[in-house]
Parts: C-alpha cells; structure tokens; sequence
C-alpha cells in the first residue's frame, strides 16, 4: 500500500475520532449538567437518584471509551503536526510592486503566534478534563456535588476547544504564506 | 490573531457538540436511566427533558447556520484551489446538515414525540457522524490544496 495513502488515510482518521468522540464528552456533560437536573425537578428525590445512578452506569463505558480514544487519537494528530508545533520562526517574502524579486527573510513569531504554545494548553487542559470526567464515572458511588464537578469540567472542556481552535489557526498562519499581499510565484527569489 | 474567525470555529465546534454529544445521550443512556421508573414518570420525564432538549437544539441550529454561513464566506476563495473535491465535501457536508437539521425539528415538533422518534433520532445520529467525517475531510483536503499551492515557497523553516 502507498505509505503517503497509510498515513493521510491514519491521521485523518484519528482526527475524525477526536472529534467524535469530544463531541460526545462535552455534548453529555451539558446534557447531565443542564437537561437532565431541570427536567427531573418533579421527581421525588429517590427517583431522581435512581435516574442518576443508571444513567451515571450506562455512560461509564462511553466516558472510558472516549478518553481512550481522545487521548490516542491526540497523541497521533500531535504527531503529524510536531514540527509545526516546534517551529518559532517563519520565512516571509515582502510584497513590493516594483521589484518582484525581493528575498524573505526569517522572522521570529510573537509569542501568541506559536502553535506549540497553544497545544501544550490544550493538551494540559484536555487532559485535566479527561481526568475530571474519569474521576466523576470511577466507583459504584459519585463523588459529592458531582454537578458542580460536571459544570466546571465543562467550562474546562469549552476552554480546550478554544485553544484546539486558537493552535490550528496558528498552526496554518505559521506554515502558510500570506496569499492575499503577494502572489508566491512572482515573488520567489531566483 | 484574527480573532472572529477563531471564535467563530470554536462557536460552530461547540454547537456541533452539543447537538452530537446531547442526541447520544438522549437516545441511547438517558432512556435507559428511566429504565426503572413507573410507565407514568417515566414518560412525564421523557415529555420534560424533550421539552428542554428542544430549547437546546433550536438554539445550536441557528448558532451552527449563523457560524456556518461565516466560516464558508471566509474560505470561499481557497475551495477554488481544487474546486472538484472541495466543492464536493462542502456540498456533502451542508447537505447532510441540512437534512439532520430537518429530522431533529421535526423529531422535536410538537408535545408529543412522533411515532418513530427513536428510529429517527438513530438516524439522525449516523448522518451527523457522516456530516462531521464530510467537515473533517474537507478542512483537510483544504489545508493540503492551500500547501501544494505555495509549495514552491520556502513558507516556513524549521528550528533545526
């Protein structure tokens, strides 16, 4: 098999179960933390707790079988993208209209503008949240307050995939040339 | 850093979560977890957790058409680098959205659930999945056309 084919074939994959599967983390967190406390109010308590324990039981597995793949799958997207991440400098060629042979040169990337920066919080992050989530599924009994718990792993959750968001950005400003203030062709130097 | 454009994938990521993510639940665990209340409670919850499921997603689709219609507008200019594929994904993916739009108003339309809500929303479920894998597929083959299109250019160095 082509091995470019493999690994597109792998990487794109990988990225496809990440977002699954963060989908389903934070699309059931808000659903435990929002939907489900407002739509058993008129229960009495002992049938609220019953709602809680069997669904806290079912969604055991799916919680552990995310994590998993989040984890996995980040570690193999992280891969395809390191020396991106590694990169601090990035090579810009000046528009001019005069001359269209004006050479680039190196120019350091503010620190806002480093991919790397912006992965390693998401990472941190993400696995804060991923621990949280475990903690919150771990034992036949849940820890005390666990709303709470789950309203703070979703705002935690939520800051993650604004840093996945913030590091692509980056990721793409730093590898791409700026197409809109010069055509790459006529500006290459000779 | 520009942000409108960061928040506005990170509005459109969010609420494609929450859509994805709160569909699963309600199919497939919540109702389970009324498993062992009485016939009477337990379809009174199910009537209530509707309810306030269909705020939610009422509210995702016009954050995911509002997000969608920007995001688009924005790489309008690159889907021209290799207009086949990258039309072709677009075209799948806002098909596929728009037909699991259609399915979860009409799911979600009314007091009562219709006759085939379950079936519906299991459906519904597989072609999210299929309008993420159309999405992830598409900012791919984006960012590979943007690459071969300046690989001739030394965009960036390595720290090496």
């Amino acid at each position: 098999m082509n091995i470019y084919f493999a690994h597109t074939l792998i990487f794109l994959f990988s990225r496809y179960l990440h977002i699954v599967c963060a989908t389903i983390l934070v699309g059931g967190t808000l659903f435990y933390e929002m939907v489900v406390p407002a739509a058993i109010d008129d229960l009495t308590p002992e049938q609220q707790l019953i709602v809680f324990a069997r669904a806290r039981w079912f969604s055991k597995w799916i919680v552990w079988a995310c994590s998993a793949t989040i984890l996995i799958s980040g570690a193999v997207s992280s891969f395809a993208h390191w020396d991106d991440y590694n990169r601090d400098q990035v090579f810009q060629v000046h528009a001019s209209k005069e001359s269209h042979s004006q050479p680039g040169e190196l120019m350091e990337l503010a620190p806002l503008a480093r991919p790397g920066w912006w992965w390693a919080a998401h990472a941190s992050c993400g696995v804060l949240s991923v621990i949280i989530a475990l903690g919150l599924t771990i034992g036949k009994v849940p820890p005390n307050q666990p709303i709470r718990w789950m309203r703070l792993n979703l705002i935690i959750l939520l800051v993650v995939m604004f840093f996945a968001t913030v590091t692509r950005q980056t990721r793409i400003e730093s590898t791409s040339p700026p197409s809109q203030s010069v055509e790459p062709i006529e500006t290459l130097p000779q | 850093m520009p942000l409108p454009i960061i928040l506005s994938r990170w509005v459109h990521l969010v609420s494609a979560c929450l859509a994805i993510g709160g569909l699963f639940f309600m199919r497939f665990i919540f109702g389970r977890g009324l498993g062992l209340l009485d016939l009477e409670s337990s379809q009174r919850l199910l009537v209530h957790t509707r309810r306030m499921f269909k705020m939610l997603i009422h509210t995702v689709i016009l954050l995911l058409l509002i997000t969608g219609i920007y995001n688009s507008y924005l790489a309008w200019d690159k889907y021209d680098l290799d207009k086949a594929v990258l039309h072709a994904l677009w075209g799948t993916h806002v098909l596929l959205a728009a037909l699991a739009f259609s399915i979860s108003l009409y799911v979600l339309a009314g007091v009562k659930p219709p006759r085939m809500h379950r079936g519906l929303m299991a459906v519904n479920f597989v072609i999210l999945l299929l309008a993420v894998a159309a999405a992830s597929t598409l900012k791919w083959a984006r960012e590979k056309a943007i690459l071969e299109n300046s690989s001739h250019l030394p965009a960036a160095v390595d720290k090496q």
